[in-house]
């Protein structure tokens, strides 16, 4: 046991930050790679934060107006790879206006200067136009990775622009952006020179590419391990591209459809026979199930399957699924019904995450048996299940007592019941019990979207019980504002919340204020936060941004009526200057 | 362009829905009250100095359409007429499915589908205020101008100039809904993309 030091802790501290020289503090530092552990880091003394600053090589912003460009070129002159993310998660859903902002061009621009010897940039829900991509081309010489997910506002002309200039690329990932095509050829800019890339994910796009382009680049770069193919690759080109790549890793197919031609069939099960590492696979955009068997070969070693564009019926999607034995995450239709999940149950012990989305969202009536028991099914029968996304039209308390019995190991839990406002339609009771059950039982619950009939009553405990919630998504649901109050004055871990349709309003807004400093945004639409709660919950909190979106007309001409969104987040930057004439932040 | 154009606005008769007086409730807050949720709740309001106002629960801008789709009267006693909607495109956002996963379902057509392709080039067309929709013929139009001078006919809409320096001030907006649901400001894509995905058009005043 260590004697006392009478010497004050700061003292000591700054002795002991003083007795290694910074390259050793640095080179210690290599080794703290969490963000989180970093800011821990820089946080201890002056000069641990200076030493810090300068070494640090990533960061992420998990929302690009929390701060601006300058004050991040400023602080980390050194920096290597950056995450940003724009748009808030309901932009996926159409709720928020097309030009609300999330440029990246301000960040681009910035770190040209700054950071010529970036690598990596990760942007998700931003806007990217064809003259960002351009500059990012020219000047980053080392740029090596580019992964944009549920971006838009750039086209192929943008993407020629990065595969003709980054010499070095290795990362071309593209996730559900909306892109405009110009022309397939933008593919033949990559040089025959470039030899590297190593993920090439083409998925979103909507035009065609050249196959045999496609085929020399797949076949020149031999550290390919993903390659995901855009719904216009026929099935016919599928074989030959794959025959250059049998190191791939994960396969994302074209269209999974022809005519069934034996040859055709062959050629297929030989290329898939020969793919001995293919570990996940995805596309299948559309399926003719009789070429399904000819990747039977792989289902063994598969961990990741994406079925959720396979419009195919039960029967076949277990043919192949329950081969899979080894299967670790699987997206499907709600084609699979509950029979289906229960194949799934029975074949796939190390499921860990399934998502299944409906077939027809808009349709009012249950046209496949997919229910409440094949969710339970599956959390009796999968125990390493941690990641739920399950949509359906009907539920129970009962079930979803069981599945919170069943799977206390959850981490992520998104049921969508279609009908907002479904009750429990055995006892026609509220769900608030069955939500309330997953939050008690599951402690390490991060995630969390409800839906169906739902009280004040789920929010009470959902603000008692969920500690370490992160994400809630809430809609069509509670009673008034004591619903809200409960979630903003629990939840102690809550970073991001999202509510659209609840007749939540100024008071639990206006009573929780300090809340939103501890969290990273919250967002309301269609509920009941007047105009001038809004400017008073700016007033009362200067660090944070509250934007009101109206697209209709001018919000403060009438102060006591409802804002259509708002949008509250914590700031370092103070008000964006780029906002479009229908948001206006108080 | 002769109609001003904008979005279908959110419901703006923002009253907290009483339920002695069942005149005063409108639109898709009738449900919730069948619903079960009214009863009772009123606890909520002592605890909180008086009733909260809230909004109708829904967010439903296609309030004409669909009943004449099902021939249902949005009556007093329709409690299910949400139910009963042959459509529930009416909610922006709702289920909350990504963009991309809306169009990926390239396999056969459904059923929805094929209705949409029987009917031609007729979409319906509602305006503000007035009951009966009628029907326009898109595929006898080729731009913009000439759909909203058929409109302007259709509905007896005559822009005239209240201004001194001739500007049109036009009082009404024209709004479309698509393929996936949503509501759009007629006008912002090429008109050939337009007619493949219009389903319904609105035509809404202008709220200055």
């Amino acid at each position: 046991m260590l004697a006392v030091d009478p010497e004050p802790r700061s003292n000591r501290i700054r002795q002991m930050a003083s007795a290694f020289p910074e390259e050793v503090l640095e080179h210690v530092f290599s080794f703290v790679t969490s963000d989180k552990d970093r800011n821990a880091v820089s946080l201890v003394c002056k000069g641990w934060y200076r030493i810090e600053r300068f070494c640090r090589r990533r960061i992420f912003v998990g929302n690009c107006y929390a701060v601006s460009p300058a004050i991040v070129t400023r602080r980390f002159p050194e920096l290597r790879a950056v995450e940003l993310k724009g748009k808030p998660h309901f932009a996926d859903f159409n709720l928020v206006p097309y030009d609300w902002g999330g440029g990246v061009w301000p960040w681009i621009s910035a770190m040209a200067e700054a950071y010529p010897q970036l690598e990596e940039l990760r942007l998700k829900r931003m806007v990217v136009t064809d003259e960002s991509l351009e500059l990012l081309s020219r000047a980053f010489g080392n740029f090596r990775v580019l992964v944009m997910v549920s971006c838009e506002g750039f086209s192929t002309s943008g993407l020629a622009a990065v595969a003709a200039n980054c010499r070095n690329l290795r990362v071309l990932d593209l996730q559900e952006n909306y892109v405009e095509d110009q022309s397939g050829y933008w593919l033949s800019h990559f040089p025959e020179s470039c030899t590297s890339l190593e993920v090439l994910n083409l998925a979103c796009l909507e035009g065609e590419v050249n196959s045999s382009v496609l085929e020399r680049l797949v076949a020149r770069c031999p550290n390919l391990r993903t390659l995901r193919l855009n719904q216009a690759v026929p099935l016919e080109k599928l074989a030959n591209i794959l025959r250059r790549a049998p190191q791939l890793v994960d396969l994302g197919t074209g269209a999974f459809a022809a005519d069934p031609r034996q040859e055709l069939y062959s050629k297929l099960a030989n290329v898939f026979e020969g793919s001995k590492s293919l570990k996940s696979l995805s596309g299948f955009w559309s399926v003719v199930p009789s070429y399904l068997p000819a990747i039977y070969s792989v289902c063994a070693g598969l961990t990741s399957l994406n079925l959720s564009y396979a419009t195919i019926q039960s029967v076949e999607l277990v043919n192949l699924i329950s081969q899979c034995h080894n299967l670790q995450r699987l997206l499907v239709l709600d084609y699979i019904e509950d029979s289906g999940l229960d194949a799934v149950a029975a074949s796939c012990k190390d499921l860990q995450e399934l998502r299944v989305f409906p077939s027809d969202p808009y349709g009012v009536e249950q046209l496949v048996s997919l229910t409440e028991r094949g969710l339970v099914a599956v959390s009796a029968g999968c125990t390493k299940l941690h990641s739920v996304l399950y949509f359906c039209r009907q539920m129970t308390n009962a079930a979803l007592l069981a599945v919170a019995a069943n799977r206390p190991n959850l981490i992520r839990f998104r049921l969508c019941i279609i009908e907002p406002r479904t009750p429990d339609y055995l006892t026609q009771q509220s769900l608030d019990v069955g939500f309330g059950a997953i939050v008690k039982s599951c402690q390490d619950l991060r995630r969390l979207s409800v839906s169906g009939l739902l009280t004040d009553l789920v929010f009470e405990y959902i603000g008692a019980h969920a500690k370490k919630l992160e994400m809630l998504s809430v809609a069509f649901a509670g009673e008034s504002d004591l619903g809200l109050h409960h979630l903003l004055s629990g939840c102690k871990s809550l970073r991001k919340l999202e509510i659209r349709d609840c007749p939540f309003g100024n008071k639990a807004l206006l009573a929780n204020a300090a809340k939103f400093e501890t969290m990273r945004s919250l967002w309301m639409s269609s509920c009941a936060v007047s105009f001038g709660a809004c400017k008073l919950l700016a007033q009362k909190m200067p660090r944070l941004n509250v934007e009101v979106i109206d697209e209709v007309g001018r919000p403060d001409s009438l102060p006591e009526s409802s804002v259509e969104k708002l949008y509250v987040y914590r700031t370092v930057a103070g008000p964006r200057s780029d906002m479009p004439d229908f948001v206006c932040t108080l | 362009m002769e109609l001003q154009l904008g979005l279908a606005p959110p419901n703006h008769l923002i009253k907290g829905f009483d339920l002695n007086s069942p005149e005063e409730i409108m639109g898709p807050a009738k449900w919730a009250c069948v619903l079960g949720l009214c009863g009772g709740k009123r606890d909520f309001d002592e605890a909180f100095d008086g009733p909260i106002k809230t909004l109708p629960l829904l967010w439903k801008q296609d309030d004409g359409g669909d009943e004449d789709d099902d021939g249902a009267q949005m009556g007093l006693d329709d409690a299910h007429s949400f139910n009963q909607c042959n459509n529930r495109r009416s909610i922006v956002g709702w289920p909350p499915i990504k963009a991309s996963r809306k169009l990926g379902y390239g396999g056969g057509s459904t059923q929805r589908e094929e209705m949409d392709e029987s009917k031609g080039g007729y979409v319906k067309v509602m305006m503000e205020g007035v009951a009966i929709g009628r029907k326009v013929d898109l595929t006898v139009h080729d731009s913009y101008q000439t759909l909203t001078h058929t409109l302007n006919n259709m509905f007896g809409i005559y822009e005239k100039s209240g201004k001194e320096d001739g500007a049109k001030s036009p009082r009404y907006k024209l709004a479309y809904q698509d393929k996936e649901g949503d509501w759009m400001l007629v006008g912002d894509v090429p008109w050939g993309t337009f007619v493949q995905t219009v389903q319904r058009l609105k035509i809404q005043k202008k709220n200055d």
